[in-house]
């Protein structure tokens, strides 16, 4: 499996013209399908999107809704943006020229990560409304397989870089295997580092069993601090670093037995530690409002009631 | 010089745990109503008091913020605690200067020759230190310490320690500044007091009401004790007493002037004086004569007349006798000042004035003014006719000027200019600002626009130590704080020190459910964005509103 076919299957970019949507049903169709825990991303094209969107529908013809549907509207754009439910393509966009030339003028590997609606009856074939499949804008929760670093942050690349923070959850997210060689789980820390370096990631949390008899590194701060900076030191950390705990699961009501990926807004699970011994893998993202808010309440906001016996944060980033 | 960096807090209202509070350049409160902000004012209102010369009569002014500041927890068992402390930073380079000379006699064995002669420099340089105390209430003794602590992040100077069951000792440390040369001759002497190396140890009578301001930690020794015991605790009680007054003069001297009797915060109670209060009347100033000597300034009290006539008038609020006097001496300059366009370079009333125009009431053009008028006795004219006239005390009454250069009353523009004036006065001056919702009854275009000018102050500081805290729950200020710091490279070469992600603090007040506060920092990336999650959703109340039904 590629790992652009990977990537499309845990989540799809809608590149929408702000001429697109100009009946109210058109945005009931729309409007629950969006969202990066939906697993789909809005392209901020052109850079914002969002005024854009307003000044074409201060001028265009909107029978079908009042000022509370557009009220509505503008609001939950503000929503998905503070979720960051928007994607920049990172490019050019020319002013004089319709949404629709500039969309095909794209790159055509941006072209292909994204599902375009042009603005109706356009004259450049891009798919109106009225044409529109909305079933393309289904996305799959779940993908099987037994992930490499590389093909694991390709899969969650929009996600990765699309997040202020990214936490790992697992007792197994070691750094150093027996031999101390990096494990895949630092070689997957190490892609997300090189793929968000100009991304607006903050922080990099992961929590880990703490387990010094087999990982001696575990055992003091200065030796944890010491393994952080070999492992991660030829990239540059996010501005508040790589956390590493090292957690007690005994008597604190809460383990590390699920595994979890999380950014801000978004939980994934996976059956399977990075790389981990079972034949298959597989990640889900979740959909569950109320179990994904639970988990990044836990893991994000850091919630949890695990002791933490040791802890460490390299930071190597200058302004 | 030194910077704050951060208040802590323990068993304050409704903080339960201890909570080390980061404090920056920019430091933003937000939380429910009741969820315990206005407790990092109050906390700067107890230590304003505690490092200050007057605590009331028999100590009740400290009696009583104890009282109604520590945490209750409701359990019988559990006596009543309260702790609270700041941290600050010594900037490299820092030799205090200006100090009131008593001052500097009073720390002649500690701080000032160290730093001075740059002897022992690095137990301050680049160093932040903690000042911390707990005090805890009995039925018998009242309030008494639990536990004191001055240190910096290498070495421990001052500590009160307890076991729980005797009473508390303090521990006084060589720290070759701290001079306990004295005492050290006598070691071998000492029978009561402990002495390991460069600790020196004594039992200490910690109880509030037989502390005082120039006096706080008297030994508890009298039996058993020999002549050098007794010569060496004056002697230490003498040194613990200096190591506070070192901290009292950072406090007083860095975050807050000596003379504030009250902490200078802009109340979310504030009110909009009418057009007969905005009258006040101030002293004169210190002014230098033509002969390079420094002229006699009239104070109001020097009459009775005046004094008479400053008791009815003087009854503003402290942020609009600060307008009076600053445009009191705005007016008293020589000449016509030529017009400053450096933030950083003009007066109080100039930068207010700026705010207004550029910033906030661009349309209506209003701008601070009043009339001002000299007072003096007559003899005093025929006399020496001295034409100075900052010499002079003065009445001033504030009004406002619109575009069209009319006069304007204050309390007849609506009530949205007369609330943010003193928090613009806050803004301008070079001290602290401390401000609670600065945003009252403004439009939501306005409470953005007044982001514009809390930066514009805050990146034109004049003094590295000054910081501004607000408290508030505007959305539309935050947001355009946080685009200003996405944009401070369109800044840079405007302004004197711009405004990044780092000096910016974020804090969140979450009540929890027992009734105790949690504070978060919310920390921002370089580019303005929230790296935490904002608790309960940012500002997601119009999002609910619009799109739940139930």
């Amino acid at each position: 499996m590629s790992a652009i076919r990977t990537y499309l299957m845990m989540n799809k970019i809608l590149a929408l013209s702000p001429y697109a949507i100009n009946k109210y049903k058109d945005w009931l169709k729309l409007y629950n399908k969006l969202g990066p825990s939906q697993g789909i991303f809005l392209a901020d094209f052109p850079r914002k999107w969002i005024n854009k969107f307003n000044l074409e529908h201060s001028t265009i013809a909107t029978d079908d809704w009042d000022d509370w549907d557009e009220k509505r509207i503008n609001e939950y754009l503000a929503h998905l943006k503070s979720i960051n439910g928007f994607i920049s393509l990172n490019s050019s966009y020319q002013e004089n020229l319709p949404w629709e030339p500039n969309y095909l003028n794209l790159p055509k590997d941006k072209q292909s990560e994204c599902i375009a609606i042009g603005s109706r009856e356009n004259k450049f074939n891009v798919p109106d409304f009225d044409k529109f499949d909305i079933t393309l804008l289904n996305v799959s929760d779940t993908v099987s397989m037994k992930f490499s670093a590389s093909e694991l942050s390709s899969l969650l690349k929009t996600y990765f870089t699309n997040t202020e923070k990214i936490v790992f959850v697992d007792r197994h997210n070691y750094l150093l295997n027996p031999t101390g060689g990096f494990t895949e789980f630092t070689k997957l820390i190490r892609q997300i580092m090189e793929l968000t370096k100009t991304k607006p990631l903050g922080e990099i949390v992961i929590f880990s069993l703490y387990n010094p008899r087999e990982y001696s590194y575990m055992s003091t701060t200065e030796e944890l601090n010491k393994t952080l900076e070999k492992c991660f030191m030829g990239f540059r950390t996010p501005v508040y670093g790589i956390k590493y705990l090292c957690c007690s699961e005994a008597g604190t009501g809460d383990d590390l037995h699920a595994r979890y990926i999380l950014t801000k807004n978004v939980a994934f699970q996976l059956t399977d530690s990075i790389p981990g011994n079972k034949s298959s893998q597989s990640i889900t993202r979740l959909r569950d409002i109320a179990e994904t808010e639970r988990l990044l309440k836990k893991w994000v906001d850091e919630e949890h009631k695990l002791v933490i016996n040791t802890e460490a944060t390299y930071i190597n980033y200058t302004i | 010089m030194p910077k704050l960096t951060a208040i802590e807090l323990e068993k304050f209202q409704t903080i339960s745990k201890h909570t080390i509070i980061p404090i920056r350049d920019l430091t933003l409160m937000f939380g429910p109503n009741g969820a315990g902000k206005s407790s990092i004012f109050d906390a700067l209102e107890i230590m304003n008091t505690l490092f200050s010369d007057d605590w009331g009569k028999g100590n009740e002014k400290l009696n009583s913020y104890l009282d109604r500041w520590a945490r209750k927890d409701g359990s019988e068992e559990s006596a009543d605690e309260i702790g609270f402390g700041f941290q600050f930073t010594f900037e490299e380079g820092w030799v205090p200067d200006g100090l009131p000379r008593e001052k500097e006699a009073s720390l002649r064995h500690i701080a000032i020759p160290s730093l001075t002669s740059r002897d022992y420099i690095e137990d301050f340089e680049g160093r932040n230190f903690k000042f911390f105390i707990k005090f805890k209430k009995s039925d018998y003794w009242g309030w008494s310490i639990l536990e004191l602590t001055f240190q910096n992040d290498e070495k421990k100077f001052l500590e009160v320690v307890t076991d729980g069951k005797h009473s508390p000792r303090l521990d006084i440390y060589d720290a070759g500044w701290i001079n306990l040369y004295p005492i050290n001759t006598q070691k071998d002497k000492l029978t009561n007091i402990e002495n390991d190396g460069d600790r020196f140890s004594y039992h200490l009578e910690p109880r509030l009401e037989d502390m005082n301001p120039t006096q706080w930690l008297h030994h508890d020794i009298y039996d058993h004790a020999s002549p050098e015991d007794f010569a060496a605790l004056n002697q230490l009680e003498a040194v613990a007493q200096q190591v506070i007054e070192f901290f009292k003069i950072v406090f007083n001297k860095h975050f807050f002037a000596v003379d504030h009797k009250n902490l200078p915060l802009v109340k979310a109670s504030r009110t909009v004086p009418s057009r007969d209060e905005v009258i006040s009347i101030v002293s004169g100033e210190v002014y230098e004569r033509s002969d390079g000597k420094m002229g006699r300034p009239v104070n109001i009290n020097y009459s009775t007349t005046l004094l008479s006539i400053a008791n009815s008038l003087n009854k503003l609020q402290p942020h609009w006798s600060y307008l009076c006097a600053s445009l009191a001496h705005a007016k008293s300059e020589d000449g016509v000042a030529p017009e400053v366009i450096e933030w950083d370079l003009m007066d109080s009333i100039a930068k207010i004035n700026w705010m207004l125009r550029e910033d906030l009431f661009i349309e209506n053009g209003y701008q601070l003014d009043g009339e001002v008028l000299c007072l003096t006795d007559i003899q005093e004219i025929a006399d020496v006719w001295v034409e100075n006239a900052k010499h002079y005390p003065k009445i001033v009454r504030l009004y406002l000027k619109d575009h069209q250069q009319r006069t304007v009353e204050i309390e007849d523009v609506g009530s949205g200019i007369g609330y943010i004036l003193p928090v613009l006065a806050s803004l301008s001056h070079d001290g602290r600002a401390l401000i609670q919702q600065p945003e009252l009854h403004l439009h939501p275009a306005l409470q953005s626009a007044l982001g514009d000018s809390i930066v514009r102050s805050i990146e034109n500081y004049k003094y590295h130590d000054q910081f501004c805290l607000i408290e508030t729950h505007s959305e539309h200020l935050l947001l355009r704080i946080l685009k200003l710091l996405r944009n401070v490279e369109k800044r840079v070469d405007e302004v004197v020190s711009p405004l990044t992600f780092d000096k910016v603090a974020v804090l969140y007040f979450e009540p929890k459910s027992d009734g105790t506060t949690k504070v978060h920092r919310l920390r921002l990336s370089p580019d303005g964005k929230l790296i935490d999650r904002w608790p309960g959703g940012f500002f997601n109340e119009r999002y609910k509103d619009l799109f739940d039904d139930e």
